[in-house]
Formats: C-alpha cells, sequence, structure tokens
C-alpha cells in the first residue's frame, strides 16, 4: 500500500499538466508531472508545517490528499476531462539507426531505474545535510530539531529533498534512491518532446542519448544531492521559456515560471533564474506585450522568497531583495585592484569547467559557427548559454574575492555547471540542418 | 592525386596509433618521437582535406565506414568488459589495451566521416558542419565509455551482493569508518551528551569531521579538541583512535573505542 504513497505524488503533478497541456501526450504530461508533482508537493508539507502541521505519516497524507483534492475540483470546475490523450509510438517506424539509439536510451536507463531500487543514501553532503535533515524530520515531526543540530548549516539549501526522504521513510521505505532514478527518466522523456517538436525524430533521440550520456547528470541519478533535480528543473524551465519565445503559448511562460521557480525552491544560491527573468523581460518588451512580465513574477517571485524570508525570520531578520546579490556582486568586483585574481579565475575555469564538460563546449563551439554561418536569426537559447557561463564566471571572481578557501570546492563548481550539457545539446536540437 | 595521398597517409597514421592498443600508451612516441595526440590532429587536418577535395568516387568509404563502426563497437564492447570484470583483463584476454582505443577509434571514426559525408553547400557550411559532426562523434566516444564504466560498477555491485543489506552497503562505501560509528552509536548513551573527536585536519579529516560524525551518532553532539586530545570544556566521551593522544589501556589492542572520561 505504502507504494502508492510514491505514485501519487507525480500523479498529481500529471494532473496539473495534463490539464494545461490537453494536448500533450500522455507521456510527456506523466515526465512534467513528475518534474512538477514532487516540489508542490514538498512546497506544501513545509508551509503546512509552518501553520502547525507536524511531519507525521497521516498528517503529511493529508497534505498530499488536499492537494490531490483541490487539482481534481479544479479540473471539475473548468469542465476538463480527465482521460489522456494518447499519441500512439509506432516502433516500426523507427529506422534502424532510431532503434539502436532507442534501445541504447532504454538500456541506460533501465540499469539506472534498477540500481535506484537497490541503492540507499551514502554520500557526504547527503549523509550530513540532506539525509540527515530527512531523518530528524521524520523522527522528531518537525523543523526544530534539525536547526538545532546542524545551525547554520540548515540554511545553506532550502528542504526540499530532504522532505522528498522524509515522505519515503514515513511511509516506510528504507532508500529514497527511486526519486532520483524517476527524475532521469522524467528528464530524458520531457527533453526528447521538447527536442522533437523543433527537431527530426533521428536528431531527437540522438539528442536525447546525448542527455543520458552526459556523466555528471549519469552519476547523479545516483546519488542524493540536489544537483540532479536543480538542474532538471532549471533545464526544462527555461526550455519551456525558449518555447514560449518560438511559439508565443501562454501556457510554456507559465509552467516555464513554475520549474524556474522550482528550481530556486530546490538549490537557492544558484544565480541562473536571473537569465531566465531577464529573456521574459526583454522578449515581453520586445514583443509589445509587457503585461507578461507580470503572471511570470507571480508564478515565480514566491519560490524565490519563501526560503529566503524563512532563513532571514530564523536569525530575526529582515530577507535581503531577489537582486541585492547583483547590487552586492557588482560592489565587490569593483573593488578588484589585483588583476592576477582574473587569471587564476580563468586558469581555475578551464580546469574545472570546460575541460570536464570539453565535449558539450566544443559541440556548442562548432553549433555557433554553423548557426552564424547559416544567417539564423532564432538565437535565444544560445544566449541563454552565454550569459549563464558569464553568470558562473562573474560568481567565481566575487567568491574568489571574498573567499580565501575558493579553490578548495572545485567538485561543487563542476556539479553547479552540469546545467550546461543540456541546455547545449537542446540548442544542437533546436538548430536547422544542411542538407 | 591529393586525395589518394591523404587516404595512404591516414592509413599511416591510423596504424601508428592503433600500435599503441597492442603495445602500451606512448609506445608510438617512443618509435616515432610523435605523440599520439599530435597523431590525432594530423589525422583530423588530414581528414579535412579528403573532406574537401573533389571526388566521385565513394566505393572506398563503405569499407571504412564499417572499419570505423567496426571498432567503435569493440572499443566500448572493452571498456564494459573492462568495467564487469577488473583492469587490464581485456589486455590479458585479447592483448588489447582498451585505454589507448580512443585516439585510434576517434581517427578512424572521423576518416569515415570525412569520406561519408555529402552536404549541398557553400564550403564554409560544408566545413562546419563536417567539423560539427566530428564534435558529435568526439562527445558520443568521449562519453560513452564513461557512462558505459559507471554501468558496469553498478549492475556488478547487484550482481555481486543481490542480497546486501544497509550495513553492508554503507560499509562498501565507507569501510571500517562505518562501523565505528555504529559501534559509537551502540556504546554512546541515548541520553544527549557530547562527544569528543580528533581536530578535522590531516590525519584525521575523516574522523574530525564534526557534520558527518553527528549524522551517526546524533543526538549525541559532537566537538573537536585540538591535537593533544584537549579543550576548554572536555567532553563526557571522546573517540579513542589508535594513533590519537587520549589512550585508554583497556583497549590498547583495539585501533578504535570509546573513552568515558
Amino acid at each position: 500500500m505504502n507504494i502508492l504513497g510514491i505514485f501519487i505524488v507525480p500523479l498529481f503533478g500529471y494532473l496539473i499538466t495534463s490539464a494545461i497541456w490537453q494536448k500533450k501526450s500522455l507521456l510527456e504530461n506523466l515526465a512534467y508531472g513528475y518534474l512538477i508533482g514532487w516540489p508542490l508537493f514538498t512546497l506544501a508539507l513545509f508551509i503546512a508545517n509552518l501553520l502547525g502541521l507536524r511531519f507525521a505519516t497521516i498528517e503529511s497524507s493529508l497534505v498530499l490528499s488536499s492537494l490531490l483534492f483541490i487539482v481534481i475540483i479544479l479540473r471539475f470546475i473548468f469542465r476538463v476531462p480527465l482521460n489522456p490523450n494518447q499519441h500512439k509510438i509506432n516502433f516500426y517506424a523507427l529506422t534502424r539507426l532510431e532503434t539502436v539509439i532507442f534501445i541504447t536510451i532504454a538500456l541506460l536507463l533501465i540499469t539506472i531505474f534498477i540500481n535506484s531500487l537497490y541503492a540507499i543514501v551514502v554520500d557526504w553532503d547527503s549523509l550530513t545535510l540532506y539525509d540527515f535533515r530527512a531523518r530528524l524530520f521524520a523522527q522528531y515531526g518537525g523543523m526544530q530539531e534539525a536547526i538545532r543540530a546542524q545551525g547554520s548549516y540548515f540554511n545553506s539549501y532550502p528542504p526540499h529533498t530532504s522532505l522528498v526522504h522524509m515522505w519515503y521513510y514515513l511511509l516506510g521505505f528504507h532508500s529514497p534512491m527511486t526519486y532520483y532514478g524517476g527524475l532521469l527518466i522524467s528528464f530524458v522523456t520531457a527533453f526528447y518532446f521538447s527536442a522533437r517538436r523543433v527537431s527530426s525524430r533521428t536528431i531527437s533521440l540522438l539528442s536525447s542519448l546525448m542527455l543520458v550520456l552526459a556523466p555528471h547528470i549519469f552519476w547523479h541519478s545516483q546519488i542524493a544531492y540536489t544537483n540532479l533535480p536543480y538542474t532538471v528543473s532549471l533545464v526544462m524551465g527555461t526550455i519551456l521559456i525558449v518555447e514560449w519565445v518560438r511559439t508565443n503559448k501562454f501556457s510554456n511562460l507559465a509552467l516555464g515560471a513554475l520549474l524556474t521557480g522550482i528550481s530556486v525552491w530546490i538549490r537557492h544560491p544558484e544565480p541562473f533564474w536571473m537569465t531566465n527573468l531577464l529573456i521574459v523581460v526583454a522578449v515581453s518588451i520586445y514583443k509589445r506585450k509587457p503585461w507578461l512580465i507580470l503572471p511570470y513574477s507571480i508564478i515565480f517571485f514566491p519560490f524565490e522568497r519563501i526560503w529566503k524570508v524563512f532563513v532571514a525570520g530564523l536569525a530575526g531578520a529582515s530577507a535581503s531583495g531577489s537582486l541585492s546579490e547583483v547590487s552586492g556582486g557588482l560592489a565587490t568586483v569593483t573593488k578588484l585592484s589585483n588583476m592576477s585574481v582574473i587569471m587564476d579565475v580563468i586558469q581555475y575555469l578551464a580546469t574545472t569547467v570546460a575541460r570536464p564538460y570539453a565535449p558539450a563546449f566544443a559541440l556548442f563551439g562548432f553549433m555557433i559557427l554553423l548557426k552564424y554561418l547559416q544567417r539564423d536569426k532564432f538565437w535565444v537559447a544560445e544566449f541563454i548559454v552565454i550569459t549563464n557561463l558569464a553568470l558562473l564566471s562573474a560568481g567565481t571572481l566575487i567568491f574568489a574575492m571574498t573567499q580565501p578557501y575558493w579553490q578548495e570546492i572545485p567538485g561543487s563548481l563542476q556539479r553547479v555547471s552540469m546545467i550546461f550539457t543540456p541546455l547545449i545539446l537542446y540548442s544542437f536540437a533546436s538548430m536547422k540542418r544542411s542538407r | 592525386m591529393q586525395r589518394t595521398i591523404s587516404l595512404i597517409l591516414g592509413f599511416i597514421l591510423l596504424t601508428f596509433l592503433w600500435i599503441d592498443v597492442f603495445a602500451y600508451t606512448g609506445f608510438t612516441q617512443t618509435l616515432i618521437a610523435v605523440p599520439g595526440k599530435v597523431l590525432l590532429l594530423a589525422s583530423i587536418l588530414l581528414s579535412t582535406i579528403l573532406y574537401i577535395s573533389p571526388s566521385k568516387d565513394k566505393s572506398k568509404s563503405g569499407y571504412i565506414e564499417i572499419f570505423a563502426i567496426g571498432t567503435s563497437i569493440l572499443y566500448l564492447l572493452a571498456i564494459t568488459i573492462e568495467g564487469l570484470a577488473s583492469q587490464g583483463y581485456v589486455y590479458t584476454l585479447f592483448h588489447l589495451r582498451p585505454e589507448s582505443m580512443f585516439y585510434p577509434v576517434f581517427a578512424s571514426v572521423v576518416i569515415a566521416i570525412a569520406l561519408s559525408l555529402a552536404i549541398k553547400d557553400i564550403l564554409p557550411i560544408r566545413l562546419a558542419t563536417y567539423f560539427l559532426s566530428i564534435s558529435v562523434c568526439f562527445y558520443l566516444l568521449r562519453q560513452l565509455p564513461i557512462v558505459l564504466v559507471q554501468s558496469s560498477a553498478l549492475v556488478k555491485a547487484m550482481v555481486l551482493a543481490p542480497s546486501a543489506t544497509y550495513d553492508d552497503k554503507m560499509r562498501s562505501q565507507w569501510g571500517g569508518f562505518y562501523d565505528y560509528m555504529v559501534y559509537l552509536k551502540a556504546n554512546l548513551p541515548m541520553e544527549g551528551t557530547t562527544l569528543g573527536i580528533p581536530p578535522q585536519q590531516n590525519p584525521w579529516l575523516l574522523y574530525g569531521n564534526g557534520m558527518l560524525v553527528q549524522s551517526f551518532v546524533y543526538p549525541t553532539r559532537v566537538t573537536n579538541l585540538d591535537a593533544t586530545g584537549s579543550a576548554n570544556v572536555m567532553p563526557e566521551y571522546i573517540m579513542q583512535l589508535s594513533d590519537w593522544p587520549p589512550s585508554n589501556p583497556a583497549l590498547e589492542q583495539n585501533k578504535w573505542g570509546l573513552i568515558k572520561l
């Protein structure tokens, strides 16, 4: 019976996505349902706890049931049919190459999923922070014990994955690793359908295979860190915003805002959400529809605010503004007097980011060249990659200027850079092809 | 003529690159004083010449394509077998070094692309498409082995110990440290108390990590002592490590234990 508790969460997400995207396939809506169902559930658990509800099996089940009930009622009010839109996949129509790619993807994803049934939480950060918090939540029914035990370490990241783990433990499971396996499967599925809308089946399958083959992403589907959930949410949110720019569909903008907001609910320190906001502001103004910034902000900013306000509340202070890091960062950079720091940072980025992600960046370089030669006019995805690279470099420079130990955690910078490969692959899938 | 010379040179380069696979990485360099990287770059340059040189003869490309696909599959198989068995296993069986295969396999693929890619466009676009295709192959050949090794390791772990317990899995990751944490948890009182651990510095980076130790022994609090084993406020318990100042004669034979002050 307990396994139902695990299946209902993505089902809740599916009920939302299938109501918004009634023409999309069952598989795609299920994939997006997984990506938004879990974070919305953990956010609801967090808010319910702040309102006084304990983290316990019955209370958490009540929260989930309420969410389901609300969605079903809303579907009923708006008369959204429950029958899923079936898009049949004709395997006989696949070419030999497509079959090989499809089987390779399937085998790799099956391996990941079987392993996630076997694996347990063993990695450093998860033991000391994410999973430790989850065990304390489940044991003590609230956040106070974890806040006492972990001190300021507790504030470093929002508790999304901890609440996912907690839900598994409350249901009696010994390991929450299937969440991460399911996340990769959903990511690849959602990515494939997005790529398919802008390219041929062969290219979509090829870029999906290349996504599974990104070693950092593959590895992170087997460990309980927050980087994969963050990457998946941010990348799919970004892709939806790019689709919005291309198609003008409001649903893409809304879900893009939601997934970008979710990414901030999973990992707060990274600044990449600013690029999506910049795109939305610039494109809305360019399209002479500036009012579109409002719905984006209404959906996105509550996610951005909630953890900041909570942490500030713990310290008895007021929360800093959403863009205060930018002004703070700029103030730091203006104090730059020693130019050798810049060279050190460039060297550090080359070793820590460029080298491990060389295959993706090589692809990006030639793609840019080809797009330029083809006089392609749609550069949104590439602009996002370049802006995010600039943000990463600026962030590293600020970190180098303020923290003496800045070179001691290259693994952390590498994990933050996980977002680039899928964005580059989407950009690759969506480019025009010569014949 | 230019095309034929390029093909012959390409064949020679490939031969040199393959020698390393049957000998050892760097063997070719000792023979001809040219590193493998340079030979690979030369292959790419030659392939580019092949690609842009006009030819109506496509008969040779079929064989080279089959060779490139065949060697790529062989490379991936060798990597997977090595991942499932142990390092050196493929060399012992087939006298092939999978770790040296990337350069020759990639060079073969590049030559195959040069001979088979047909784009009807202006030269700059043809060249950019050609290099984009090479970068896709580079991506696949670079990343696929890494993921295959990871998958092989996962499958191997599951097959070797399908019924491994939680403790077994933790032990395989953390070794003796996990056993010690279990021991501490069992021997510390249930009520809140404080455990003194070494400072987080060499050689106690693991045992001196307060957050990590606390996650195992909670609700016991953890405090770092200094290298001599003292602190301003001494805790109720201290870790007994074989190489740390605090000593307990009763536990002298053990590598680790727990001292109650």
